[in-house]
């Protein structure tokens, strides 16, 4: 660089550029105090301390959650476990074999000769599929004994 | 309040580069005013996202000063404030005492006279105080171009200069 360059770049920094007038500062200002806070806004290190401050939430409801589990869970009414519709009767009644006919009626609720006229269907339902005579579906009846 | 200094010191250390490089799209001074405060409104929110903040406010004053040059409503304005810079004199880019205001004049015509791209490397050079590498990210150029540019603007502001009647 020679010398006259830097004696022209020296003359020119002399030169002071006009500056903003306060009126100007002054809109600034207000601007800037009366701009919302948006939390894309704030700065890393506010952005930072609202993180670690909802991780701390979050560390301490685990441990809550774990030092002092809940006794009896209640179910909760939204999980899909729960919005299965409601086993049968016959499916419930199914589960243990019963003492007497007139135990099994009364656990299932179905009213007098329904049962019988419900055993019939299902005899010949699994006639006509199983012609050898086999016992009926797994699952859906299992008779006892003194059925047959 | 902190933040109130924090832009305080920006501007009061960048302000009147700022303000001189709005200049050199906007004649009128309350104009450029007016878009140096958008553009630092702008700048101050996203300041943080800029990987040099310095350069990015350089470029967000460019980009409003042009946005502002464009846009058609104050197109009427601009060419009324342009016929009133005649006769008023407060519109000098550069404080100066009386002794000096025949050199600042010839400095300021020499100025204008430069191209725009020149123009702007220089105010951002010499009374921005940016880097190379800072103006070069501000405008989108190569460090290389940018200090060409600049060694052409000093070059063709000193034939300028040396034409100037009263100039030494």
């Amino acid at each position: 660089m020679t010398d006259n360059q830097q004696d022209l770049e020296a003359e020119l920094a002399s030169l002071c550029p006009r500056s903003l007038s306060t009126e100007s500062l002054r809109r600034i200002d207000d601007a800037l105090c009366n701009a919302p806070q948006s939390v894309w806004c704030l700065s890393p290190r506010r952005l930072f301390l609202v993180a670690a401050l909802a991780a701390s939430f979050l560390v301490g409801v685990f441990l809550y959650r774990s030092l002092f589990p809940p006794a009896n869970p209640t179910p909760n009414p939204g999980t899909i476990a729960n919005t299965r519709p409601a086993p049968s009767p016959i499916h419930v009644a199914s589960a243990e074999p019963f003492a007497t006919l007139a135990a099994y009626r009364q656990a299932i609720a179905l009213p007098e000769g329904a049962f019988d006229a419900l055993l019939q269907k299902q005899a010949a339902i699994s006639l006509r599929n199983k012609p050898n005579n086999k016992p009926l579906r797994a699952g859906l009846v299992s008779c006892p004994e003194w059925m047959n | 309040m902190n933040d109130t200094n924090e832009w305080t010191n920006w501007l009061t250390e960048h302000g009147p580069a700022l303000l001189l490089l709005a200049r050199q799209w906007i004649a009128s001074f309350p104009d450029a005013e007016d878009v140096v405060q958008e553009a630092f409104l702008r700048f101050w929110p996203s300041r943080y996202r800029a990987d040099d903040p310095v350069a990015y406010l350089y470029a967000c004053i460019k980009h409003c000063a042009l946005e502002w040059h464009r846009s058609d409503h104050r197109r009427i304005r601009r060419e009324q404030a342009a016929a009133h810079d005649e006769l008023s004199d407060g519109q000098s880019l550069f404080l100066g005492q009386i002794e000096q205001d025949e050199r600042r004049i010839a400095i300021e015509s020499a100025l204008q006279r430069l191209s725009e791209t020149q123009r702007e490397v220089l105010v951002m050079k010499i009374w921005g105080k940016l880097s190379f590498p800072q103006i070069a990210q501000s405008l989108a150029i190569s460090p290389n171009t940018a200090a060409s540019r600049y060694r052409y603007a000093l070059a063709d502001l000193r034939n300028h200069l040396a034409k100037e009647p009263y100039y030494d």
